[in-house]
């Protein structure tokens, strides 16, 4: 068990980005086998994207808590800087996260976006402007 | 614009993220952490824990 805040840190925001990267990678990089095609192509693609688009948000969120977690310690003004231009530079963030983990809710319109006459399930998933994925 | 386009950009449930966008941000604040760490003694080290190569 690591006490010193700054090694604890410095593991946790390296694991956290080695997971943004491995998962932003597989996002943009091509997915499945070349030789699938059609329909089933189509469903494993679409499915290969959406979890690696989960573990994304999930890696992307967990990086923001160790980051928050370490400067909870040491309040340094450069990183509290840097954490409020990552928030403005990802918005949505939580709520995508949250919407994410918390699937099982959503599903039944009970989600804490639902609670606040937000329905996500009512918009449908984009990638890029033409391509609608559901 | 579309997967592995550009700057990969998804419409989530009416919630929007751009992957590139948003790992750019996530780098510039892993280096910054990194950089306080250094500045006070965390010794960046290979050994244990590799750095992050970005790709």
């Amino acid at each position: 068990m690591y006490t010193d805040p700054y090694y604890l840190a410095f593991i946790r925001t390296n694991q956290w980005m080695h997971a943004v990267e491995m998962q932003a990678n597989r996002i943009i990089g091509p997915t499945i086998d070349p030789n699938i095609v059609g329909m089933i192509k189509y469903r494993l693609d679409w499915n290969q994207r959406q979890r690696d688009l989960d573990f994304f948000l999930i890696a992307l969120n967990r990086l923001r808590i160790a980051v928050v977690s370490l400067n909870k310690k040491i309040k340094d003004r450069e990183i509290s800087n840097s954490l409020k231009e990552f928030n403005k530079d990802i918005p949505d963030i939580k709520d995508l996260r949250d919407i994410g983990e918390h699937f099982d809710e959503y599903d039944l319109s009970q989600g804490n976006l639902n609670k606040k006459n937000y329905s996500p399930t009512k918009h449908p998933i984009w990638v890029g402007e033409k391509k609608m994925l559901v | 614009m579309g997967w592995g386009e550009e700057d990969a950009s998804i419409n989530y449930h009416g919630k929007k993220i751009t992957v590139n966008k948003a790992k750019d941000s996530a780098r510039k604040l892993h280096k910054i952490v990194m950089n306080v760490l250094a500045k006070n003694g965390v010794k960046i080290t290979l050994d244990d824990w590799p750095l992050v190569v970005y790709k």
